[in-house]
């Protein structure tokens, strides 16, 4: 266990004396630790992660030596604290926040709350501004119907939805909403490797028809593969998100229903 | 507050709060018991990102790669010292978020080069290109911005001279067979008894 790792390291480096080997053995650990966390962190660059690391470097023997146990905080929840306290830094310093969302940004309830500043759930330009549209329209909506669309549609959700959530179901909706998080940013990457697939047989059948400028047979399957590309998919399964709205899966389903209603209303309301 | 250690909590009057939370939320992620918060948003964003963190770094370690490997030792060595080019080089740079560039990426760990600054010898930078060959390893090195002072590398196993090399004819190269776990360690050497430890890998 990580928890039991780290309070091990700290134990061992309040033994052991500076330059020795064995204090040595603790580092090359805490500075490996470091170092991933860093890789981690910035997926986009190695060099990033080499600045960070070397920003953190030495800072981390203070780390150890701020460490008070009477505090009853776990050794490893300390240094993530502090970790990411530095990481903020680093950011906030070398970006100016350009690249990276901050906490700081979600103060005003409505910035998303993602897994990762840097996660996946990227659409496609086309999308987005679909996306963005129906995005706008589901914010004039009541709350807890907002909420369903979103969790239906894949919209992260924001702070002040993530708290009524946690009112209502507790501290277990930390643990759900991420696995959901999670789940969707895997799941939406395999259909899109999908659809891109789908995509370059219709463009192969596309090209191969226009050299040999016949009628082939090829015309249905082309008009095929164009329906499934265009096919809505569920993403994320009801029972995920019954299970984070805290209702059963029937009454989602109830639930889902008038959402879209009232969401085809508001859309129909808007283009007239 | 006003009774915590200076350190422990540093000029933030809400990290100690955090800790536990991020502490209760933690635990209660593993064993599904509720966990009180209070009504903040900002405070609940805040443990929402520390948990992301802290997730983060709880990821099982990745295999050191030959790249990362040596990447980690030299970024030990060089701590602030950095130096963007020849052009712009300054007998000794130091700079708050130094670069240290390495021309290997993830999974192409056949060969990687590293320029560095040694605190103890101010003003030259060192050139490693190591390259990992069927037997063994070959490690290429050239010393710039400091001419005349260091004239030599030389090559260790523990106490013992291996090899050395002189930088006479523009670089040293070494060449090392793969011997799990033995560690060498390369030194700079020069006039006036100069000998400093440049770099320690563990092969």
């Amino acid at each position: 266990m990580i928890e039991t790792e780290f309070q091990a390291l700290y134990e061992g480096w309040s033994k052991t004396q500076p330059d020795t080997p064995e204090r040595n053995a603790i580092w090359e650990k805490v500075h490996y630790y470091v170092y991933s966390y860093a890789k981690k962190r910035f997926k986009a660059s190695d060099d990033d992660a080499a600045d960070f690391y070397l920003y953190v470097y030495s800072r981390i023997e203070s780390i150890f030596s701020n460490y008070k146990p009477e505090y009853q905080i776990l050794f490893f929840i300390f240094f993530s604290v502090k970790l990411r306290g530095m990481y903020l830094n680093f950011v906030d310093a070398v970006s100016r926040k350009n690249e990276y969302v901050l906490f700081r940004t979600f103060v005003d309830g409505e910035q998303d709350l993602l897994i990762s500043p840097l996660s996946a759930l990227e659409p496609s330009s086309h999308e987005r501004e679909q996306r963005e549209k129906l995005y706008a329209v589901l914010q004039q909506l009541p709350i807890f119907d907002e909420i369903t669309l979103r969790m239906a549609f894949g919209f992260p959700l924001a702070v002040r939805h993530f708290r009524m959530l946690l009112k209502k179901n507790g501290a277990s909706i930390f643990k759900d909403y991420r696995e959901y998080l999670k789940f969707y940013c895997r799941k939406s990457e395999v259909e899109r490797t999908k659809r891109n697939k789908i995509m370059e047989r219709i463009n192969m059948l596309t090209i191969r028809k226009l050299r040999n400028a016949d009628h082939s047979p090829q015309d249905a399957t082309i008009q095929e593969l164009i329906q499934q590309y265009h096919k809505p998919k569920r993403v994320v399964s009801h029972n995920v998100i019954s299970r984070i709205l805290g209702i059963r899966k029937n009454s989602l389903s109830i639930r889902l229903k008038k959402a879209i209603d009232s969401l085809r209303k508001k859309l129909q309301t808007q283009e007239v | 507050m006003s009774d915590l250690d200076k350190g422990m909590i540093n000029n933030q009057p809400n990290e100690l709060e955090l800790m536990r939370l991020l502490q209760s939320v933690w635990t209660a992620k593993k064993t599904d018991k509720a966990v009180e918060i209070p009504d903040d948003e900002s405070l609940l964003a805040e443990i929402w990102d520390s948990l992301d963190h802290a997730e983060t770094l709880a990821e099982p370690l990745p295999d050191k790669n030959f790249t990362e490997s040596i990447k980690l030792i030299v970024s030990q060595i060089a701590k602030g010292f950095a130096f963007e080019n020849l052009g712009n080089l300054v007998p000794l740079a130091i700079t708050p978020f130094p670069a240290l560039r390495s021309d290997a990426k993830d999974n192409l760990i056949t060969s990687a080069s590293f320029r560095f600054a040694q605190k103890n010898l101010p003003g030259a930078i060192f050139y490693l290109a190591v390259k990992a060959e069927t037997e063994g390893l070959t490690f290429s090195w050239q010393v710039a911005g400091n001419p005349g002072r260091v004239t030599r590398i030389s090559m260790y196993s523990g106490s013992r001279l291996l090899e050395m090399q002189s930088l006479v004819g523009g670089s040293a190269d070494f060449f090392d067979y793969k011997e799990s776990g033995r560690k060498v360690s390369f030194f700079a050497e020069g006039q006036k008894n100069l000998k400093i430890p440049v770099l320690t890998i563990e092969l």
